[in-house]
């Protein structure tokens, strides 16, 4: 024991700089191990082992260091036992000192390379417990808010959504607007994977209401007007969703978070395909501020917006099986682009349906260069979607088109007439009954 | 909303209609001695000393009278009444008008705890004339509507909901009158009427509190089950497909998801295994069970006809095909419909051909036009009799 109290007084001294900071030699290693194995003999609630402030000091910054030389070389189980051997050290500081200690800790485990989002789940799990029995309220708060980000990632909603009630509750008896707004924006991003729309929106209105009442960060303001884009692109409003992009993409762009700007990048270039302009997407990605995240999602974007303006349903698979990755990864571009696939094919079909009155089936698959049973099939739909008047005859293999009748009135109104002349017989009968019992 | 758990705004759970639901399942041949549902039951009765209901159950399923035990049940069953009426009678004597509602409400509530219909339904009666605020009033008729349930007493549901019914409109607020068109939604389910029930249910999707009466899954299961086969294509979609509520639930029931969508995306022999292993949920649900068969029916006759209406003549072969099953298998399902005139078309079977002859819609005019006519004549000439004595 006096050995290491004697080595912790030789601490030497670190570089400021940046670059170095993480090259920790061998030995420096080692001496932070020790300090830490020191900590974790400290039992919670005792007075033994006596440690000093000065001691107090090291053995924080050695855990700084070490969390983050963990982090960096992906040692998950030292970084893990870390954390939960550190817990008796941890009563030592005062709270604020420690809360700020168990975050950094927890954020740089959630960091890791390679962590599955089960791993991570119980390990949030065991800190919130912690937490509760510590009585660390803040602290628990925001380990609950990470713990609802990885239900969200692990699709386990009605978990999320049961915390985030229990959070918002909480919450808004503290009046902590910011992990309010956080919480709120996670909700709306839970109910709009689970496509309830409606609760999407008003969970994504109560976040705006908590961040607007505060200091918004601009991450948060940038995830904020992210989630406000996909929402009215759900609903179809592509032009508002541009505008809402491209305020994220500014607000990613200036604040210097050069990866999270491709996503909103791609949104915008999403938004115009769906509005149909295709041709404003060459001129968005020629524009010197974008120019800078040129890759393989823009050169995706770009080719889906040339199959756009040739209207060929031909290359706009060819484009989807070319970058797979780009364009099949995110949900919401691929459900964007199933429904422009859909839309084009219905326009391609109408078009060429458009000149006959009775036409093959096999002649239409020729012309549109798709097999004769996916073309029966979308034709049968339409048909019962009554997008257009028209009839199937296989015995023949062709497609009938009906001109739009106007529907003759006459007859239902003569139906109604005589409805109504019923009616006033009935009244008469009865009145000419009562005359007659009169007399 | 109902994701947060609004159970302790919904009443209490008295009388159980999952008791029922189990009473039900004894019936069918395959759980009359399952283990699990025997000792539900008899845990439900030493619980609540269901004295009344245990009798009805050795009755109807056959089961050994222990006749210590019933007796045991029923001396706590004459205790607490004992007590009960001490109560009223001590409320009437020295207390006031509320206190004399209150025990008698207590007391009729213990009646239905304990499974005694006749007598909570006499209780209910007197509580009844002894109150007056209309909240209350209704809360006791949704109680006896959902004794009616519980016994599937067809007069007692009917009456008591079109008392329910008047009293709403006399001033009823939104959450009774909500609560009203479950319970409507769950005895028209009953009694077959599928189309007011799907109407009914997808009002209260995003105000369902009934708690009582089934469970939110339950309820936006049942909801699916009767639009998919009461509503028109395009409603269907509007309110059933794109609505967010019930997309919501299905996320957590992919099966009924899948039945959905199999029949709106023409999936149609995904749609057949779908609907064969609804036919095996139905069968144990309790307010279907009756129904099954003309529910299975009623669907494979959408289907039929959902898939012929884009068409004027297709061939046998693409039929099986797009069903997964024999030719000789759409042959006599078509021919048994076509025969009762559900399907209008008609089977080549020399050239494997169906054609379908939709019925045009103006001779048909033309036919009623005539047919009325010829009515109304007949009585204009009656009325020119009577009029020229």
């Amino acid at each position: 024991m006096a050995v290491k109290l004697s080595k912790a007084s030789l601490l030497p001294s670190l570089n400021n700089d940046r670059s170095d900071e993480l090259n920790f030699r061998k030995d420096e290693i080692e001496h932070f191990e020790n300090l830490l194995k020191f900590a974790a003999s400290i039992c919670p609630s005792s007075v033994e082992p006596k440690t000093s402030s000065q001691q107090v000091e090291d053995i924080e910054k050695a855990i700084y260091k070490l969390s983050e030389w963990y982090s960096l070389h992906n040692c998950h189980s030292k970084l893990e036992t870390m954390i939960k051997s550190s817990r008796g050290f941890l009563t030592r500081l005062s709270k604020s000192k420690s809360g700020k200690l168990m975050r950094t800790m927890v954020g740089s485990y959630l960091d890791m390379e390679g962590i599955t989002v089960a791993i991570a789940i119980d390990l949030c799990k065991d800190c919130v417990e912690w937490c509760q029995k510590e009585k660390r309220s803040f602290l628990r708060q925001s380990v609950e808010c990470r713990l609802i980000a990885l239900y969200l990632e692990n699709k386990s909603y009605t978990e999320a959504l049961g915390l985030i009630n229990k959070i918002t509750k909480e919450l808004k008896k503290l009046d902590d607007k910011a992990l309010l707004a956080e919480v709120h924006l996670l909700e709306s991003k839970a109910y709009h994977s689970l496509s309830n729309l409606t609760k999407s929106r008003s969970a994504l209105t109560s976040a705006r209401t908590a961040a607007n009442a505060i200091y918004c960060p601009p991450r948060l303001q940038g995830a904020l007007d992210l989630q406000s884009g996909i929402l009215n692109a759900e609903e179809k409003d592509f032009k508002t969703a541009y505008s809402y992009f491209y305020e994220t993409f500014e607000c990613y762009d200036s604040s210097g978070e050069a990866e999270l700007a491709t996503t909103p990048l791609k949104y915008m270039l999403l938004s115009k395909i769906m509005l149909n302009l295709p041709e404003d997407v060459e001129s968005i990605i020629n524009n010197k501020i974008c120019s800078k995240y040129a890759g393989k999602h823009m050169e995706a974007m770009k080719a889906v917006a040339s199959s756009l303006r040739d209207r060929s349903l031909d290359k706009f698979k060819s484009v989807l099986a070319e970058y797979p990755n780009e364009l099949s990864e995110d949900p919401i571009i691929v459900s964007h682009l199933t429904d422009l696939y859909e839309t084009m094919f219905e326009q391609n079909l109408f078009r060429i349906i458009e000149p006959f009155s009775r036409v093959e089936i096999a002649h239409i698959s020729a012309l549109i260069n798709i097999p004769v049973t996916v073309v029966e099939e979308k034709l049968s739909k339409m048909i019962l979607d009554q997008k257009f008047a028209g009839v199937l005859d296989q015995r023949a293999g062709c497609l009938i088109v009906y001109d739009s009748k106007v529907v003759d009135e006459s007859y239902s109104v003569a139906l109604q007439s005589i409805i109504h002349m019923n009616k006033v017989v009935d009244s008469l009968y009865a009145k000419a009954q009562q005359l007659t019992h009169w007399n | 909303m109902p994701i947060e758990n609004l159970e302790d705004q919904g009443l209490e759970k008295n009388p159980d209609l999952e008791l029922a639901h189990y009473k039900f399942l004894l019936t069918l041949p395959e759980y009359r001695n399952d283990r699990f549902v025997h000792q539900k039951i008899t845990e439900a009765i030493k619980k609540d000393d269901m004295a009344p209901w245990y009798e009805l159950i050795i009755k109807d399923a056959g089961w050994k009278k222990d006749a210590n035990f019933l007796k045991t049940i029923q001396a706590k069953n004459a205790e607490e009444i004992k007590k009960l009426d001490a109560a009223i009678e001590d409320a009437e004597k020295n207390l006031g008008e509320m206190e004399v509602r209150e025990a008698y409400l207590k007391k009729a509530e213990y009646y239905s705890r304990i499974g005694d219909k006749e007598n909570a339904v006499t209780t209910f009666r007197q509580t009844y004339d002894k109150t007056v605020s209309l909240g209350h009033r209704l809360d006791i008729i949704f109680h006896l509507i959902r004794i009616g349930l519980f016994f599937m007493d067809h007069d007692l549901i009917t009456r008591n909901i079109e008392k329910a019914k008047t009293l709403i409109e006399e001033g009823g607020d939104w959450d009774r009158r909500n609560r009203l068109k479950v319970y409507q939604g769950a005895y028209c389910m009953a009694v077959r009427d599928f189309k007011t029930a799907a109407n009914l249910f997808l009002d209260t999707v995003s105000t369902f509190t009934s708690y009582e009466l089934m469970d939110y899954k339950a309820f936006v299961r049942y909801t699916v089950y009767t639009s998919i086969i009461s509503l028109p294509r395009n409603q269907l979609r509007d309110k059933v497909v794109k609505g967010s509520e019930i997309l919501e639930v299905l996320h957590s029931e992919p099966f009924v998801k899948d039945y959905l969508f199999s029949l709106y995306n023409c999936q149609y022999s995904e749609f057949f295994n779908n609907l064969a292993e609804v036919e095996t949920i139905l069968r144990k649900d309790y307010f279907l069970n009756p129904h099954y068969r003309y529910y299975i029916r009623e669907m494979k006759i959408s289907a039929y006809t959902q898939l012929l209406e884009s068409y004027r003549s297709l061939t046998l072969q693409y039929m099986a095909e797009a069903f997964g099953v024999t030719v000789e298998f759409i042959d006599s399902e078509l021919s048994t419909f076509i025969a009762a005139g559900r399907l209008h078309c008609k089977i080549d079977r020399v050239g494997g051909i169906v054609e379908t002859n939709r019925p045009d819609l103006k001779n048909a005019q033309f036919n009623s036009v005539v047919k009325q006519g010829d009515l109304l004549l007949t009585r204009v000439q009656k009325l020119s009799r009577v009029i020229n004595i």
